[in-house]
């Protein structure tokens, strides 16, 4: 076995699927295939992976009038919850006419290599409890360029910056892991009862001892073994909510009288026994309380659940997480201990993804009233009468996460059919929901034209933080098309240099790598051919013979000759065409007999696999690139039937000079 | 194990599909353990996957590498859940503390990290080739590169994790 085979192998440890996978793959898609969706995704995570949802908290809050006198933003705060050891002060003042102003200060800014910085903006006060600045701005106090270590330009990860004020502890967090709190205020130790280490023995040699005693069936300790947990999930995949150690725990430690686990975030097996169980998962509940926001069991509810309300308040649970190991003899015939344990603390804020993927194990469990029947319908209707008047209808619409949506999260034919006939018409189908604890709810959509066509679409439609009601277009693991014009799917848009060239590809053409300059699409060919189908967009490809890469080309013309030059590629004669309205070269291409791997024009991958198309031309003036090449692969028996099927998205190329 | 109950066509599919989900679903999770270094995590793409590969059952079965197109769907779909994640991963990253499970869990951790901390191009490659022992040729084909393109990643893959590792070429 190699070296690095045995470190991954490491990496691997004692990890074995699951022992029914097979059946959870075929209940997966009948699943798919009953909803005619594929929503089987987020239900497999939700076996294992709960999250705290909290935009109850803000519902009915309304915008305030940023002018507003006493502000509860206002003031200064300190922060020393930087990684860099830094405290940053931020003074918020709120003037008369109603505009918000920060300044922050950090004595030590890790974007300025460990110098101070001043941070500066004007914001505006929303829903109440968030202060958002569009537009920060950094610099570093000793004159030096404030420099991102990692991800976007900073100004871009700063880019609306958005403060969150917790009435209740009247503190701030920026969403960036960073608290805030008032100059001078207390800040809050951790409550030291809300975490714990090993339970019930404190230490290895008091495992060890529990472990004699046990075996020697004193009953003080035998009630630590489970072989039910040792053979867990082999002997039954139910998780073992009944263990007498869970109900121990919760009793003795936690205090609790009544409760629920429901996630098991992982397990560790060996020899055939598992011996650790990670992130196990019990909310605390009411007794005697019915769930007021969950009042009946809907049927997406985890039956753990069911039942059970929240101690907190109407929306909040109790919540533990705890580890288990047997730490002295792995098998039946071990003990089992708890190994750590906490109280978990809500999270928040939480993004439409957190909403739709809730992560159990992480925070603590909170859920949201799920919108009546009534107010969703009336919701979706509103939305299909702004598509149907022809306006307002993105005003509903809500995106997954934070940063620039893909292309195929925006939705297509939002006023009219792909012919421009506007609707007239719509229907609305629920198809699962809602699902607890957030409370969204699926649902097709069906928009009818005068000329007879109909488009259907999928949107999730979920509770947002300020309390209103959003719109999800499509579903985060759908395998389907989400939208369909009289059963075909609808060409997704696609852009590169900023939106300078735009065009189309209908799935199942899907992108593999979407860049500002280099985009590839794929997922076109018959049977395994289709993992050589790549079309391939690349602005000012580098020239260069060999592995010695050179420059970008000066022009089409420059380009044409470097490929025909280029001993590794078999190039035919260019061809006059046009693409987009653009005069272009044609070209074919293929690879010379015993070329090099280095024979390859920039990012195109010509000629790799199979034959390559290309079509090369000089974009217009005003435009951030000179060259534009498109590349059209595929294996030699796939390529023309590809070359057909690329037809469409070179027809739909557009040029957009600003 | 429970059973299913199918409709005949569906049956004859499912069992056609089952000798390869039995040859290769535990190879692909693996792989995806280290892909994504999480198991849960991996076992849903690899859930997600098979589904996918079982609804179009009929023109994979026929392939030339199932396989091949079965590792190609699981690195587009983790590479779009990487995508959505991103924002709840920053998150979690800088607010859970490393699990210290004991000295098995602490050496997967450390190989985890590293793979992890190495660029998705490059941890790719190496899992298609150091695990599952594809020749650069194949890899290529899953990942859309050329073998040289492999090759150097590999390289590169291979000498960032044992420098991040400590360990010795």
């Amino acid at each position: 076995m190699s070296e690095t085979k045995e470190l991954l192998r490491r990496g691997v440890g004692e990890f074995e699927p699951m022992p029914d996978a097979f059946d959870r793959v075929l209940a997966r898609r009948d699943r798919k295939r009953r909803n005619q969706r594929a929503a089987a995704g987020v239900l497999g995570i939700a076996v294992f992976a709960l999250a705290a949802i909290g935009f109850v908290r803000l519902l009915g809050s309304e915008g305030t009038p940023a002018g507003e006198p006493r502000s509860p933003f206002e003031g200064t705060w300190i922060s020393t919850s930087d990684p860099d050891g830094g405290t940053q002060t931020m003074t918020i003042s709120v003037s008369a006419d109603g505009a918000v102003e920060i300044v922050v200060t950090d004595d030590i800014a890790t974007v300025c290599s460990l110098t101070p910085s001043t941070m500066t903006g004007t914001g505006r006060i929303e829903a109440g409890t968030q202060l958002v600045i569009p537009e920060p701005e950094y610099t570093c106090d000793d004159g030096s360029v404030p420099e991102s270590l990692s991800g976007p330009p900073l100004e871009e990860q700063l880019r609306d910056w958005t403060l969150f004020l917790d009435p209740q502890t009247d503190s701030l967090s920026d969403g960036f892991g960073g608290m805030w709190h008032r100059e001078g205020a207390e800040i809050p130790s951790p409550d030291p009862t809300t975490s714990g280490a090993m339970w019930p023995q404190t230490s290895l040699e008091e495992v060890r001892e529990a472990q004699e005693l046990a075996d020697a069936g004193d009953p003080d300790y035998t009630w630590q073994l489970d072989p039910n947990l040792a053979a867990w999930p082999d002997s039954n995949p139910e998780e073992p909510w009944g263990a007498e150690i869970f109900q121990r725990f919760s009793r003795e430690v936690l205090g609790w009288e009544e409760f629920s686990g429901f996630a098991i975030e992982g397990y560790v097996p060996e020899g055939g026994h598992t011996h650790h169980l990670g992130g196990v998962v019990f909310i605390r509940c009411a007794p005697g309380r019915t769930n007021p926001l969950y009042p009946k069991p809907y049927r997406e509810m985890p039956p753990a659940v069911r039942g059970c309300a929240p101690t907190i308040d109407d929306s909040r649970y109790e919540t533990v997480r705890f580890d288990l190991e047997q730490e002295g003899r792995i098998g039946p015939s071990g003990i089992w201990v708890v190994t750590r344990w906490e109280l978990l603390q809500p999270a928040g804020p939480y993004s439409t993804f957190d909403h739709l993927y809730p992560d159990f194990a992480q925070s603590q469990v909170e859920q949201t009233a799920p919108p009546s029947t009534a107010e969703v319908t009336a919701f979706l209707q509103e939305f299909l009468a702004a598509r149907v008047d022809g306006e307002g209808a993105e005003d509903y619409l809500r995106h997954l996460a934070e940063g620039p949506p893909s292309p195929d999260e925006e939705v297509p034919l939002l006023y009219a059919t792909t012919g421009g006939t506007p609707y007239e018409r719509s229907e609305i189908e629920r198809v699962q929901g809602p699902v607890w604890p957030a409370g969204w709810s699926e649902f097709k959509v069906r928009l009818f034209a005068a000329d007879g066509t109909v488009v259907e679409q999928s949107f999730v439609v979920i509770r947002q933080e300020d309390g209103r009601l959003g719109l999800v277009y499509g579903f985060p693991q759908t395998d389907g098309f989400p939208t369909t014009e009289n059963g075909q799917a609808v060409p997704v848009p696609y852009s590169i240099l900023d939106g300078e060239v735009t065009f189309a590809a209908a799935p199942p053409w899907s992108d593999t790598i979407l860049d500002r300059t280099f985009t590839v699409l794929g997922g076109v060919g018959r049977g395994s051919a289709s993992q050589f189908t790549m079309f391939t967009i690349v602005a000012d490809p580098l020239t260069g013979v060999g592995c010695e890469a050179g420059p970008p080309a000066a022009d089409v013309e420059a380009l044409v000759r470097s490929i025909r030059s280029n001993p590794d590629l078999e190039a035919t004669a260019p061809v006059a065409v046009s693409l987009g309205g653009i005069d272009a070269l044609q070209m074919d291409v293929v690879a010379a007999p015993g070329a090099s791997d280095c024979g390859q024009i920039d990012r195109l991958s010509a000629g790799q696999d199979g034959p390559t198309r290309l079509y090369l031309l000089d974009l217009p003036e005003g435009m951030s690139a000179r060259i534009l090449a498109v590349a059209i692969s595929a294996l030699e028996s796939e390529f023309e039937h590809v070359v057909e099927a690329a037809a469409p998205i070179l027809d739909s190329f557009e040029f957009h000079t600003r | 194990m429970r059973e299913m109950t199918l409709p005949d066509e569906a049956r004859t599919v499912a069992q056609d599909f089952e000798s390869f989900f039995r040859a290769e679903y535990r190879s692909l999770c693996q792989a995806l353990v280290l892909l994504v270094g999480d198991a849960f995590e991996a076992e849903e793409i690899a859930q997600e996957t098979m589904t996918r590969v079982l609804e179009r059952w009929d023109r994979v079965g026929v392939m030339d590498s199932p396989a091949g197109y079965a590792y190609r769907t699981a690195l587009n779909l983790q590479r779009k859940r990487i995508r959505r994640l991103a924002v709840r991963t920053k998150r979690r990253f800088a607010s859970v503390p490393v699990a210290d499970i004991g000295p098995a869990a602490s050496d997967r951790h450390d190989v985890h990290r590293a793979l992890q901390e190495l660029p998705d191009g490059l941890r790719a490659a190496l899992i298609l080739v150091d695990w599952l022992d594809m020749d650069t040729e194949e890899a290529g084909r899953v990942l859309g590169l050329k073998p040289a393109s492999v090759r150097v990643r590999l390289h590169r893959a291979r000498s960032a994790l044992r420098d991040a590792l400590g360990e010795t070429s």
